[in-house]
Formats: C-alpha cells, sequence, structure tokens
C-alpha cells in the first residue's frame, strides 16, 4: 500500500465515507480506484457501507416552476433529469439574480420526447472536449454476480439505462419500442477521466445500456434512446448478462 | 471537473450531487430538516461558486462546504440546546476504533465551546476517522498543522476532564 492508498483509508482500516463517494463519482485516479475495487471485493464492512450509500436515492418533490423558453427550463429539465428534486425554487431564483450576465444554455430542441444526447447545450466545462475533439470516450461492462459495473474513461457524462426487450433476430419481444427506455438504472453523471459505476439491473428482460457522449445529456423513462454520433454505447442482454458490444 | 459561474454550473453540480449531499446531511440533521438543509447548501454553492473554480474536486469541496453548514446550524444559538440535545450523542459516537474516549466525552460536552476550525477538524478525525493527510487536502492545510489542531483538542480534552467533578 503506498501513500496515495492510505489516504484513502481511515485510521480503523477502513475506507472513509468520502473516499467512497469521490470513487463514484469518479474522482479517484485508475489507480485508487484499483484499489478501491479490490477493497470492496475484500471488506464486507466497506461493501455494506457502499450499498447503503448507492442506495441512498431520496424521493423529494421537484421543483414546481418551470418557465417555458428560458434558461430556467433548462436548468429544471437538467435537474430532473439527475433523478434529484429538491426544491430548487429559490436556488434557481437566486441564480438568475446573481448571475444577469449572458448564460449560454439554450433551449431544448423542439420535437418529440427523446433522449438526444445533445438536447442540453448548457455551456460545458472546457475540459468536457479538447480542442480538435478527438480524445476518445471509452466504456467497459464487467459482470460481477448481480452486479454490472461499468468503467467510464474520457470527459463528459455517463448514464445506464434499460431498454424494452428485444430480440437480436429483430423481433420485439415485449410489445414496446426496441429503443424505448423502460428503467433509468443510473442518472446522467459527469466523467472526468475515469469513472466507475455499479448497476443492478433486476430484470428478466431488456438490454442494459451504459452510454457516455461529451454533452450533458438527459434520460427519462418512455423516451427513446437516440445517440449524438460522438456517444459511445455498450449494452448487455439483461436476461444473461452476456456481453455485445456496439458502438455507435 | 472545472466549472464556470453560471446556473447551469451550479444545476449540473445539484443532479450530480443532490442526493449525496442529503445523505451526508442525515448525519447532522433529522429526516425531516434534511430536505431544507440541502436547499440551504446549495444556495451557498451559489453564492461561492467561484471559490470552488479550479478546485480539482467537487466531491470534497462539497463535503465540506455541507460539513461546516451543518455545524454552523448546530451551533446557531436559538436552536443550540434543542438540537444539541437532539443530535450530540450521535455526532460524537460513530464507530471510529481510535478514538479516544475522553476526548469524545470532551467534545459531546463543550465542542460548541470550541472555534469552527477545530470542530471542523475534530469531525472529520473523531467522527469520520480521516487520517492527518486526508484532513489536510479537504481542509487545505497542512498535515502537520492538522496533527497540531488535533494535538490541541487532546490536551483540551484533557484539561477539561480534570476539571470535571
Amino acid at each position: 500500500m503506498n501513500d496515495s492508498h492510505r489516504d484513502l483509508l481511515s485510521r480503523d482500516g477502513h475506507l472513509t465515507g468520502l473516499t467512497l463517494d469521490r470513487y463514484e463519482f469518479g474522482e479517484l485516479s485508475a489507480e485508487q480506484a484499483r484499489y478501491v475495487e479490490e477493497h470492496l471485493d475484500d471488506c464486507f464492512i466497506c461493501r455494506r457501507r457502499w450499498d447503503m450509500a448507492r442506495e441512498h436515492q431520496p424521493v423529494i418533490e421537484p421543483p414546481s416552476f418551470v418557465q417555458p423558453s428560458t434558461g430556467s427550463a433548462t436548468l429544471a429539465g437538467l435537474m430532473l433529469s439527475g433523478g434529484v428534486a429538491v426544491a430548487a425554487t429559490a436556488v434557481l431564483a437566486l441564480a438568475s439574480t446573481l448571475w444577469s450576465g449572458p448564460q449560454r444554455v439554450d433551449p431544448r430542441p423542439e420535437g418529440p420526447p427523446s433522449a438526444v444526447a445533445s438536447a442540453y447545450t448548457t455551456s460545458p466545462p472546457p475540459e468536457y472536449g479538447t480542442v480538435d475533439g478527438s480524445e476518445s470516450l471509452d466504456l467497459a461492462l464487467r459482470t460481477r454476480g448481480i452486479d454490472l459495473r461499468i468503467s467510464a474513461q474520457g470527459q463528459g457524462t455517463m448514464a445506464v439505462v434499460l431498454l424494452a426487450g428485444f430480440d437480436p433476430d429483430g423481433m420485439d419481444t415485449d410489445g414496446g419500442e426496441p429503443d424505448e427506455i423502460v428503467e433509468v438504472l443510473r442518472a446522467p453523471v459527469s466523467v472526468n477521466a475515469t469513472r466507475q459505476l455499479t448497476v443492478t439491473p433486476g430484470a428478466e428482460s431488456g438490454r442494459v445500456v451504459a452510454v457516455m457522449c461529451r454533452e450533458p445529456f438527459a434520460v427519462a423513462m418512455g423516451d427513446t434512446l437516440e445517440l449524438a454520433d460522438d456517444c459511445v454505447q455498450r449494452e448487455i442482454l439483461a436476461s444473461s448478462l452476456t456481453p455485445r458490444e456496439r458502438d455507435s | 471537473m472545472q466549472l464556470g459561474r453560471t446556473p447551469a454550473d451550479v444545476a449540473l453540480l445539484y443532479a450530480q450531487h443532490a442526493s449525496r449531499v442529503h445523505r451526508w446531511v442525515l448525519r447532522f440533521c433529522t429526516p425531516t430538516d434534511a430536505e431544507e438543509v440541502v436547499h440551504e447548501i446549495f444556495v451557498k454553492v451559489l453564492e461561492r461558486i467561484v471559490q470552488f473554480r479550479n478546485h480539482a474536486s467537487p466531491t470534497t469541496w462539497l463535503y465540506r462546504l455541507t460539513t461546516n453548514h451543518c455545524l454552523n446550524r448546530l451551533r446557531d444559538t436559538g436552536r443550540r440546546a434543542e438540537l444539541w440535545q437532539e443530535h450530540s450523542a450521535t455526532l460524537w459516537s460513530a464507530p471510529v476504533a481510535e478514538a479516544d474516549q475522553e476526548t469524545v466525552t470532551f467534545l459531546r460536552q463543550f465542542w460548541h465551546g470550541l472555534d469552527d476550525e477545530l470542530v471542523e477538524i475534530g469531525v472529520f478525525y473523531f467522527v469520520d476517522g480521516m487520517t492527518h493527510s486526508e484532513i489536510a487536502r479537504v481542509v487545505g492545510c497542512s498535515p502537520r498543522t492538522v496533527g497540531n489542531r488535533v494535538q490541541r483538542l487532546q490536551s483540551l480534552a484533557v484539561e477539561a476532564a480534570g476539571d470535571l467533578p
């Protein structure tokens, strides 16, 4: 164990809560992330803490206001897409008061609901893309029991969804549209260099799809998954957990 | 992650971290109050987003901001007595193996009389079980400074214990 690993642990030898949160948010180096994963595999206490933290998905009322065709509307949509909805009225009201300068927030594109990766064009942080846009995004899936671990590389946003059942021979097996999102397993989160996520689909049919795009995007149940050209997608059948990959 | 100072940046932080902040808040507040406190914290995020710029770890920044906000809330004179009764035992009794019991006892009784920095470091050290170097990273000082603060806390604990009947 080197010094960078020692800082991940509390004085009782377990991973600190902050370490787990930084791991979940992809703020650890690849080496540190590997160390955390190995520790989680071996330590029941930390694994339990990790599971409990992941299970904490508070149900919070969404903001009641949405101002159509304003930046705030887009922001509210962005918040909702994250699956979090603490009362945000004052936050956004304060935002418009405090920062009245130009805001590069474009209205959501018109058209049917969809998970268009570039639907939200909030100005991305500078590191979301390189000058020439050539920095590659990558996703890797790894099964571990009933869990699916997704490792992302690059800088952008990733999400994990369950799509309607789809027969590889071309027959839709459950009557839904093949690319219809039936469950959002992990709302969009940012990736800064590397990030690992673990989901437990628990579905007997359909496809578990991990998506990563350079730009922030939204996903919602009932939407159709449509990806921008620079997005990367990996998927497995929920029933078999047999990886099959597809780049888009 | 580098953020600017736009509402969109705060919205992004909110979307990504609000549930995490809610979980942190629950260490200090009742579930009934938690949503309100999360809201208060993100108002502070709006006010202080400039300080976040170029910060390497949004999680760490938010964690510190959340901890301090919750501690300040507990220290609020109007609510102190009530909240103290309600939360103090929990706050200082987290099962950190090496936490000195005498110090924990001291902190339970006198923590609200300490200066903010000592309390903050005390939480990170005794409740979260962080090492000196991790606290130093979170707080933005040297590990040596953290060590000095922890020593001071322990000295105060010994003195206070000596004054107890």
